[in-house]
C-alpha cells in the first residue's frame, strides 16, 4: 500500500492513540479490498447516535478517553429521542440517560451537533466531486446521487474512525469508474407528467427503484426536472430502503447523469426494465395497509426529517382547521429547521393546529409498548418499509395532504391517485 | 468430511457448529442481540441461535447498523463465533474489525467462492485456522 509520510506517522501513533487506533481499522479493511491507498476526506456524517446498546456507548466514550478528535466537520444523525420532550413521546429514562452519554461523547470528540438525518438540509452539505465518509442510508443515498459527492456504505461506528484519521481506503464509490451505471429503468409512457402533482409517485418510483436494483447502480429515465429537492430526499431514503443503494442516476436530472452516455460512462446498459402505471400500483401495495379504513392512532411525518419548504406546504395543507383533540400527529424534524420555523413564526403557527414537533430523534425509534397504538400513516416510503419490522404495524401510506385530510376526518382518507385510472 | 480453500479476513483456530443459510442476512432487526435467536421470519435460519456458533450467509443487507448490533452482541456474549460470506462488505467488516483492534476479541471471518459456499450446506460443523487458509467442514 502506497502511505504519505503523514499516513506512516499515523499509523505508528505520532499523532496520538486514537488515531493510529483509527488508521489500524481502516489500514485492515483496506488490505481486506486490497486497496492501493488512502483518499482523504472533506466531512464526516456520523450515524452511531441511535442507542443500540451499551458496547455502542462505551466505544464512543473510549474513543474520547484515548485522546479522540475528529480530523474534518462531523455532523451527527438524528439519535433515538427528543432530548427535551422524550417524557412527551414516553421514552424510557435509561434511554434518555444513554443518549445524553452519546451526546457529551460525540460532543467531545469534536461533532457539530446537529442531529438529524438530512444534514444536507441543515447547512451541512459537501461539494461535487468532495471525497467524504458517511453513514446512514438515505444520506449516503443523497449524498452521492443528488450532490454528486463521494461516500461508501459506511457503517456505524466505522464512520467515527474514518472521521478521526480524516480518510478512507480509496476504493467503492470514491473513485469515477465504480459510479457508472450498469443498468437501466425507464419510464413508460402510461406514466404521465400530471402524476407528478402527487408526491406519492417519488416513493413509489423510488421504492421499485430499490427493489429492481438490489445493490447495483442503474440509471433511471423519463423523471421530470422540476422535482423539489424534498422529493428527492424521499427518492433517496426510499430507494435505500427497499434496496442496497448508495448511488443511482436520474437522467437530465442528477449531476453524473446529464445524459445516457454520462452515466453509464460511455458504456451500454447490461439490462433494461420498464417501470409502468400497473408496477406504481404493486408498490403502493407493498407501501400501504388498504385494510385500515377508520381512524389513525398516529399520524408520524418528517423521516427523513421535515424542512422549512414542507413546514409550509403542511400549514398550506391544514388551511387554518385545526385537528381535533385526540389526534397524535408528530413532526420530526431538526434544531436548524426549528430555528428557521420560530424566526419566521411558522412554528407557532404549526403547533396552534394541534401538531406536535419533536426534535433530534427518529420516528422509527416510536415506544410502541408505551403507547396503546394500533394504527400508524406517514407519508414516508422509508417508514413505510421499516415500520412493520421496527415497530410491528403495517402502515396507512399517503401523501401529507392525505395525511392532514385523514386526522381531521377522524379516518383515513386519500385522494384518489391517477394511476389508479 | 470436505476441506475447502478459502480466504481469511481475519483468522482464528476454533471448531463450531454450523448455523447455514442461502439468503442475504441484516444484523439490524434480524436477530435478537440478548438470546441470538434470529428473529427475521422471512429468512432461512429463522428461530436458529447463532451464538457461539459459524454462522454462513451470502452476504449482509439493509441498515448501517450492523456494527453495533455485532459489538453490543460481543458485550453480552449472544455473538456468533465466526462468520462465513461470500463477500463481506464494510457493514458487516466493522464489528469484527473494531472488536479485533480495540477488544482484542476475534470473531473470524472467512470468505469462500460461491460455489464452495453452496456445498456447506447439510455440513454439521466447521473447523477454521488461524495460519492456514484452509476450512474442514463435517
Amino acid at each position: 500500500m502506497h502511505l504519505t509520510d503523514y499516513e506512516k506517522a499515523l499509523l505508528q501513533g505520532d499523532h496520538g492513540e486514537a488515531r493510529r487506533m483509527a488508521m489500524n481499522v481502516l489500514y485492515d479493511m483496506a488490505q481486506y479490498y486490497e486497496v492501493d491507498r488512502f483518499v482523504e476526506i472533506v466531512s464526516c456524517h456520523d450515524d452511531s447516535t441511535v442507542y443500540f446498546g451499551e458496547a455502542q456507548v462505551a466505544f464512543t466514550e473510549h474513543l474520547v478517553d484515548i485522546g479522540g478528535k475528529f480530523a474534518v466537520p462531523t455532523s451527527t444523525n438524528a439519535c433515538a429521542l427528543d432530548m427535551n420532550k422524550w417524557k412527551e413521546q414516553r421514552h424510557d429514562r435509561s434511554w434518555m440517560t444513554a443518549t445524553r452519554r452519546i451526546e457529551a461523547s460525540h460532543l467531545q470528540l469534536g461533532a457539530a451537533a446537529n442531529w438529524t438525518c438530512a444534514p444536507y438540509q441543515a447547512g451541512f452539505a459537501p461539494s461535487f466531486g468532495q471525497q467524504v465518509a458517511c453513514a446512514e442510508s438515505n444520506v449516503i443515498n443523497y449524498v452521492n446521487s443528488i450532490i454528486g459527492a463521494r461516500t461508501n456504505r459506511y457503517a456505524g461506528p466505522l464512520e467515527l474512525l474514518a472521521g478521526i484519521a480524516g480518510r478512507v481506503p480509496y476504493f467503492g464509490l470514491h473513485k469515477t469508474e465504480n459510479r457508472k451505471a450498469v443498468s437501466l429503468m425507464r419510464l413508460a409512457d402510461d406514466i404521465t407528467p400530471d402524476m407528478f402533482e402527487d408526491n406519492d409517485i417519488y416513493n413509489l418510483i423510488s421504492h421499485l427503484y430499490g427493489k429492481i436494483a438490489g445493490d447495483q447502480i442503474w440509471a433511471l429515465e423519463g423523471m421530470p426536472t422540476n422535482v423539489t429537492l424534498d422529493n428527492l430526499k424521499q427518492f433517496s431514503s426510499t430507494a435505500a430502503s427497499s434496496g442496497g443503494i448508495a448511488l443511482f442516476h436520474l437522467i437530465g436530472l442528477t449531476p453524473e447523469a446529464h445524459t445516457l452516455e454520462m452515466a453509464f460512462q460511455g458504456g451500454k446498459p447490461e439490462k433494461e426494465v420498464l417501470i409502468t402505471k400497473e408496477m406504481l400500483r404493486e408498490a403502493e401495495q407493498d407501501l400501504c395497509n388498504f385494510e385500515h379504513e377508520g381512524k389513525v392512532d398516529l399520524i408520524s411525518i418528517g423521516c427523513p426529517h421535515f424542512s422549512y419548504a414542507e413546514f409550509e406546504a403542511l400549514e398550506q395543507a391544514f388551511a387554518g382547521r385545526k385537528l381535533p383533540s385526540d389526534t397524535e400527529f408528530w413532526v420530526f424534524t431538526s434544531r436548524c429547521t426549528q430555528q428557521s420555523t420560530t424566526d419566521s413564526g411558522l412554528l407557532d403557527r404549526i403547533k396552534a393546529l394541534g401538531v406536535k414537533v419533536f426534535l433530534d430523534g427518529c420516528t422509527m425509534e416510536y415506544p410502541i409498548d408505551k403507547w396503546d397504538t394500533k394504527s400508524i400513516m406517514t407519508n414516508s416510503g422509508k417508514f413505510a418499509n421499516y415500520c412493520y419490522s421496527k415497530i410491528g404495524i403495517h402502515p396507512v401510506f399517503g401523501n401529507y395532504k392525505d395525511c392532514v385530510e385523514t386526522a381531521i376526518a377522524g379516518k383515513v382518507v386519500r385522494a384518489k391517485k391517477k394511476w389508479w385510472n | 468430511m470436505v476441506e475447502l480453500n478459502c480466504k481469511n479476513v481475519i483468522s482464528d483456530d476454533i471448531t463450531a457448529e454450523l448455523v447455514y443459510a442461502d439468503k442475504p442476512f441484516s444484523f439490524v432487526g434480524g436477530v435478537c442481540i440478548q438470546d441470538g435467536i434470529v428473529q427475521d421470519y422471512r429468512h432461512p435460519a429463522f428461530k436458529k441461535q447463532i451464538t457461539g456458533k459459524i454462522f454462513a450467509f451470502p452476504f449482509g443487507k439493509g441498515s448501517s447498523g450492523a456494527g453495533l448490533v455485532l459489538m453490543e452482541m460481543l458485550r453480552v456474549g449472544t455473538a456468533p463465533a465466526g462468520i462465513i460470506n461470500i463477500r463481506t462488505d464494510p457493514v458487516i467488516l466493522t464489528g469484527p474489525l473494531i472488536a479485533k483492534h480495540f477488544y482484542n476479541q476475534l470473531l473470524p471471518v472467512i470468505n469462500l467462492s460461491e460455489e464452495d459456499f453452496a456445498s456447506l450446506s447439510g455440513h454439521k460443523t466447521i473447523q477454521i485456522f488461524k495460519d492456514k487458509e484452509v476450512l474442514i467442514a463435517n
